[in-house]
């Protein structure tokens, strides 16, 4: 029978390994955050890394290269929205040293997202220039340098940030449902734009880079767009990690430690596919909370079942070496969800070429 | 008589691309066996196959009615089978000198036995001779080769199995490699030759398989091949019919 | 401080950092692995110390030794073997989730407080040479750093298992078509990265004192820093990251004013971001299969 063109069925299919996300995690959601307060609370942290993963994975996915620097765009979206929706009475006692421009004004929530979100792009685009002349294991490190660098002006810049002292007063209007919306969008974008133009040339690019340059791909361009929409997504998630727990800090290596659990999340989860990251995420956050759980005591059938404090790191750290023995190219392999035929217009089973391209 | 090499219902399969499709070929001790077919054919993927380098679906290598599953590859040049890949794969950052003597990896010698084995494949190509301190890398194409084939012999092979010797080589040169091959071959080695250079391997081999999509399409002497006109019809395109195997 | 006792200072800091560089660069170089654990081998040797110090000291640095080496066997044999053809960026959250796995499971036998233990003090007098006043240590460290270098060099240039190194480092796949026993090879480069890493544990301890189970992080970091601004190919190349990043580190202590200190991290890792733009394949650039273009 011959394929009709049908836009709706089109679009249907384009969207759907997204949507199929979407709705479980809406019912995920729907679930755990009527449970309780600590659930809501487990759920949201949850959503809030996988923006942060999904901003992540935009650039990682896409140009395959590892970037250990996405830290400093949380940090810096973080208190760019912490300096201008942080109540003005409460500026003037804990910040004294910020100027007067700031201290003086407080916008919406909103605003404070935006502010936080541009401030991280133009950051991705400043550090993005001269970044990504670099590949491999040299970029790697080289927006590893640019982690440390930004993480040790935020600690030391304490008129600015309060150093390593917790920065307080930012408002708490990041919930489940919040979360859910920002980490839907953030999958919606990281979806469009690994199927635009550009996320298809970038992807070219990484298999060969020689071959890329031959083709007349601007590699660097692609690169350099694909880094500042990954900062910007990030940045959101770093600014939602302020407002949900109402203070920052930089102390303690944090978020040197969410970097790297960040990455470890993707790479489990399979850096080359958008499924990737929602298994990754899902998989490695369930794992952090049954184990948290059980170095608390969990009681089963009347026994009480506990881990000695400290073993759940050692535990997480096991899962993620068998996920990887076992899937190194992650637990998704780096394939996305399989559109069902009807939406393809095909007959039922029939492979598409994309399907029977892959390895 | 157990052949010295048998090769029973192999199929190699590249995820989807079936690269070999229940292939049976055999070689006796002492014979040279050329693989004859165009690109694609399988030959390669036949001779990783039996290195141990590429699993197989099903099937059977056998070295001496021995079954080779399991075995891996260094294990393989153990037991005396080594490889000269149709890339040559010199190692360009070692000297020739260690690009021979690696070669011995598998055997335990002393360093005055290596120098003296070193020395005979010296003697079979003066030309490394004069390059022993260089680094692999600069040695021309057809030095590698040689040198090549001179690390694969170090290992004192019982079969010796080659692929494409005569690619990209100047005739001239191409002439000695051959004529080191015909060296081998009276000094007793099996050896398994993949060649797309039909009159090359004629030269030299007993007996030939026309290969063709991973399957035998044919099989016997240089004579009687180039007298049936099989050849050109496997090389050229004319496609045959898939031959039943012999039993 | 005279422009001597400077050199001096960074170049027993840089030594540190080039042993660790080269432990790091030795294993990238073999199999390409990063090796984030690294910093742990040097972490658990210290601890072996904490509870060997009361021997004598050649016997407690035995043990140390022992130790450590079989260690490293142990966490290749138990994982990085397992994942031997997997992709680059998986190698490296193995080798972070096998990192993370040492520290706490350190953390759950020595909790997490710092611990102390007074190694060989006598080390760390100092020594006068021509109207210098100079650390015992210092001097140790260098001359440890010049005496491994070397004889590692010379042993892989010289040696069978050096060259059969270099060829599984080149080559994988054709190192197994000759009859390279690759597997053993590379346990060899991790025995030989675990000895450079006891050199550090011992030194490091001898002149600190002291451990928590998260001190080897920030020696990987740098280690990791060095290995890439100096050539991740080459051994040398490492070394000589190692050496610089000590002098970038000293020089900034010395030069920076008061206010900026603790900004030192930051302008070093500047001047990493700047070393990289100018020469991303490292000083001593070697054309290895990992780096392409």
């Amino acid at each position: 029978m011959p394929d009709q063109q049908n836009p709706l069925r089109d679009m249907a299919a384009w969207l759907w390994p997204w949507a199929v996300w979407a709705v479980l995690l809406l019912v995920l959601t729907l679930i755990f955050s009527q449970i309780s307060p600590a659930m809501a609370r487990i759920t949201t942290d949850t959503l809030i890394k996988l923006v942060i993963v999904t901003g992540l994975y935009i650039f990682v996915g896409n140009s395959g290269i590892l970037s250990f620097g996405h830290g400093a765009f949380l940090i810096v979206a973080a208190y760019a929205s912490a300096w201008v929706t942080i109540p003005v009475a409460m500026k003037g006692v804990i910040l004294p040293g910020l100027p007067e421009m700031l201290r003086g004004i407080q916008i919406s929530p909103l605003g404070g997202l935006v502010a936080g979100v541009v401030l991280a792009a133009v950051l991705g685009l400043l550090a993005g220039i001269p970044l990504m002349r670099l590949s491999g294991i040299a970029a790697s490190i080289a927006t590893f340098a640019f982690f440390i660098v930004i993480s040790v002006i935020y600690n030391n810049w304490t008129d600015w940030t309060k150093g390593t002292a917790s920065l307080v007063g930012l408002p708490t209007w990041v919930g489940p449902w919040a979360a859910l919306a920002a980490a839907l969008t953030a999958l919606l974008i990281a979806w469009a734009f690994q199927n635009s133009r550009a996320g298809l040339l970038l992807r070219a690019s990484r298999e060969d880079l020689v071959a890329a340059h031959g083709a007349g791909i601007r590699v660097m361009r692609l690169r350099l767009l694909a880094f500042v929409l990954s900062a910007a997504v990030a940045g959101a998630g770093g600014v939602l990690l302020g407002h949900n727990n109402g203070a920052l800090t930089t102390a303690n290596n944090v978020y040197l430690n969410l970097s790297f659990i960040v990455i470890a999340m993707l790479v489990v989860g399979g850096i080359r596919s958008m499924s990737g990251v929602v298994v990754g995420t899902l998989v490695l956050s369930v794992l952090a909370e049954i184990f948290r759980r059980f170095e608390t005591g969990v009681d089963i059938g009347g026994v009480m079942l506990q881990i000695p404090g400290g073993t759940r790191e050692v535990l997480l750290g096991l899962c993620m070496l068998l996920a990887l023995i076992l899937r190194p190219d992650g637990l998704s392999r780096g394939r996305e969800m399989r559109v069902p035929g009807i939406l393809r217009g095909t007959r039922p089973g029939a492979k598409t070429k994309k399907e029977e391209a892959l390895p | 008589m157990t052949p010295h090499l048998q090769i029973e219902d192999v199929s190699v399969t590249y995820g989807a691309v079936r690269a070999l499709n229940r292939l049976s070929i055999h070689a006796a001790k002492g014979e040279t066996v050329a693989l004859i077919g165009p690109n694609g054919a399988g030959k390669s993927s036949l001779l990783l196959a039996i290195a141990g380098v590429v699993p197989l679906r099903s099937g059977a290598v056998r070295l001496e009615g021995r079954d080779l599953a399991g075995q891996e590859p260094e294990q393989r040049v153990g037991l005396g089978i080594s490889l000269v890949p149709e890339t040559r794969d010199v190692f360009k950052k070692l000297s020739t000198h260690e690009n021979l003597l690696i070669g011995a990896s598998r055997r335990r010698l002393t360093r005055a036995q290596m120098q003296a084995d070193a020395d005979r494949i010296y003697a079979l190509f003066p030309r490394l001779a004069e390059r022993h301190n260089h680094m692999a890398g600069f040695l021309s194409g057809g030095e590698q080769q040689m040198l090549a084939i001179g690390r694969a012999l170090m290992a004192e092979p019982g079969l010796l199995m080659l692929d494409e010797p005569s690619l990209g080589l100047a005739p001239v040169v191409t002439d000695a490699v051959y004529a080191a091959i015909a060296t081998l071959r009276d000094q007793g080695t099996t050896i398994l030759l993949v060649e797309q250079n039909a009159a090359r391997a004629f030269s030299v081999c007993d007996r030939a398989y026309l290969m063709q999509a991973g399957q035998v399409i044919e099989e016997g002497s240089a004579a009687s091949l180039s007298a049936r006109g099989s050849v050109e019809s496997v090389l050229f395109g004319r496609s045959a019919p898939a031959k039943e195997l012999r039993p | 401080m005279t422009l001597l006792q400077m050199l001096i200072d960074a170049a027993s800091v840089g030594g540190l950092y080039a042993l660790t560089a080269i432990g790091i660069g030795l294993i990238f170089g073999v199999i390409g692995l990063v090796n984030f654990a690294y910093g742990e081998y040097i972490m658990v040797g210290a601890y072996v110390l904490l509870l060997s110090a009361s021997l004598y000291w050649p016997f407690a640095i035995a043990a140390v030794l022992v130790f450590v080496v079989l260690f490293a066997l142990a966490s290749d044999y138990l994982v990085f073997r397992q994942v031997r053809r997997a992709p680059p960026e998986t190698l490296m959250i193995v080798s972070f989730g096998l990192s993370f796995m040492i520290q706490h499971i350190w953390v759950v036998m020595f909790g997490s407080l710092t611990k102390t233990v007074n190694f060989l003090p006598a080390i760390n007098r100092s020594v006068e040479i021509a109207g210098l006043r100079i650390a015992g240590v210092s001097l140790l460290q260098i001359a440890a750093t010049v005496v491994l270098t070397t004889v590692l060099a010379l042993f892989i240039k010289y040696t069978r298992i050096g060259y059969q190194m270099r060829a599984v480092s080149e080559n994988p796949r054709m190192a197994r078509l000759v009859g390279v026993n690759s597997n053993r090879v590379i346990a060899v480069a991790f025995a030989i990265s675990a000895v450079l890493a006891v050199t550090v544990t011992v030194l490091f301890v001898a002149q600190t004192g002291s451990m928590t189970p998260f001190f080897g992080v920030s020696l990987t970091m740098i280690g990791f820093v060095a290995t890439v601004i100096g050539g991740m190919g080459s051994l040398p190349g490492c070394a000589l990251g190692g050496f610089l990043v000590g002098a970038v580190t000293t020089i900034l202590q010395m030069v920076l004013p008061p206010h900026l200190q603790p900004f030192r991290e930051a302008f070093v890792f500047t001047s990493v971001i700047l070393m990289l733009l100018v020469r991303p394949q490292g000083l001593i650039a070697v054309r290895s299969a990992w780096e392409r273009v």
